[in-house]
């Protein structure tokens, strides 16, 4: 910055020659000295630029009120150069120069600190703001958990009520299935109790039959016989079966009851024979089966010695087959004691 | 009164102007000190750029102020003292706007940061 240089003054050495020629130098230095003085009304160009930059900084509203104490030192820095002597104002202009730009400075580094300031109280505002919002996500979360354990709960309640609701209904059901059982065991031991009932009632009955058949038996005659060697021959007439039949009729029963009464332990030979009607096949068949039907009773009357049993059909007959009383004759049983 | 004699009377009233001059500015100890402290705290603010060049400009005048006072011309000290301080507040002040300059656009950088980490992502 060559025009802020200061150059330096320079003291004139007197010289004793020709120190005439220096009196017109000495009032050109006093008229030159007193110039300042004389121009006071004249626009000191440096003194207006400098102003001129000290107003700018003035009316930029937004540095107003900034580096003031800088701005006051740049005043009286350009102020300063009013009445400076010429030897001191370049020095001087530079001082001022320095000075309003230092303003300018000072002021725009108030306003950056101001800046920097809001900037500070900008991020405690975003801070402040961040927490809140994390206290409402919070509040929210904590809202949504309490709410969501509330319908849990809610949720076991419910499930802890139809679980108790199937414990009783199962109970209920447990119990109907028990007294169900229950009846059913009773009805099952009625029953019984009812056929035990009917069984006594057929044994009181058979054994009414069977003392009926026993007294009949013993009033009863015993069948027709004969002496064959040192045999008995019993013959049970052929009256004693219907036709056809193997069943013996009720006084046939009662004869072979008193029949087996008289027999006891000896051995018995039981055999069976038809009339001359019908097949050979079917006669021995039927002649067996009356034979067995007799052997039958015998057994269970008493008779406890050995019995065997034949049928021999048609064969043997003991009256004419061509008439009705002598085929009566040839159906007929024949028992031999021994 | 002489040609001569007027022309040793004028030689001599000069030489007693400028040694009364001379005489009338005591060292300027003080003022140099106060340049001296001004370009300190300029420098410890690290200046640069502008501030920088002030700054060099603010040690180029201390020094020919100390220099000028050690030759005893202490008119010419206490002007370039006084322009060194000046110089050295302008380096100060440049350097202090350089670095709020720095500081405010790193806060502004951290608070977009920060709204957009706090407040945007984590609404």
């Amino acid at each position: 910055m060559n025009r802020t240089q200061n150059p330096g003054p320079r003291a004139d050495r007197p010289r004793a020659r020709g120190a005439l020629r220096l009196a017109p130098a000495l009032a050109l230095s006093l008229a030159l000295a007193a110039a300042p003085l004389a121009a006071d009304d004249a626009v000191d160009p440096d003194v207006a630029r400098l102003q001129a930059e000290l107003g700018r900084l003035d009316a930029d509203a937004q540095l107003a009120g900034m580096g003031e104490l800088e701005r006051l030192k740049a005043l009286q820095a350009v102020q300063a150069l009013d009445g400076a002597r010429s030897r001191e104002r370049p020095g001087l202009v530079y001082i001022a120069e320095q000075r309003v730009r230092a303003a300018a400075a000072a002021a725009q580094a108030d306003a950056l600190a101001a800046q920097s300031a809001a900037l500070d109280r900008e991020r405690d505002q975003i801070l402040v703001e961040a927490s809140r919002r994390e206290a409402d996500r919070a509040r929210r979360e904590a809202d949504r958990l309490r709410t969501q354990a509330l319908a849990r709960q809610e949720e076991a309640a419910r499930l802890a009520e139809e679980a108790a609701l199937e414990r009783t209904a199962r109970a209920e059901t447990f119990a109907l299935a028990e007294r169900a059982q229950a009846e059913a065991e009773q009805a099952r031991r009625l029953a019984a109790t009812r056929e035990r009932e009917a069984a006594l009632a057929r044994e009181e009955a058979e054994l009414a039959s069977a003392l009926v058949a026993e007294a009949m038996a013993a009033d009863a005659p015993l069948p027709p016989s004969r002496q064959v060697g040192g045999a008995t021959v019993y013959t049970l007439a052929g009256s004693a079966f219907p036709s056809g039949r193997a069943t013996l009729t009720t006084e046939a029963n009662a004869s072979l009851r008193r029949l087996a009464m008289e027999i006891g332990g000896r051995a018995v030979q039981v055999v069976g024979f038809t009339d001359s009607q019908g097949s050979a096949s079917a006669n021995a068949a039927l002649s067996k089966r009356r034979a067995e039907a007799v052997a039958a009773i015998l057994k269970e009357s008493g008779a406890s010695g050995r019995i065997t049993t034949d049928g021999r059909g048609a064969a043997d007959p003991v009256a004419d087959n061509g008439t009705p009383e002598g085929r009566a004759r040839n159906r007929r049983v024949e028992i031999t004691v021994q | 009164m002489t040609r001569s004699a007027l022309a040793g009377l004028a030689v001599g009233l000069l030489a007693a102007m400028l040694l009364a001059a001379c005489a009338s500015v005591p060292p300027p100890t003080a003022q140099i000190d106060a340049a001296d402290r001004a370009v300190r705290a300029a420098d410890a603010l690290q200046p640069r750029g502008p501030a920088q060049q002030a700054l060099a400009e603010a040690r180029q005048r201390l020094g020919a102020a100390r220099d000028a006072a050690n030759r005893g011309r202490n008119a010419d000290a206490l002007a370039a003292a006084q322009q060194a301080e000046a110089a050295a507040a302008h380096a100060a002040a440049e350097a202090r706007r350089a670095a709020l300059e720095a500081e405010v656009d790193s806060k502004a950088a951290r608070n977009a940061d920060l709204r957009r980490r706090l407040l945007i992502q984590g609404d």
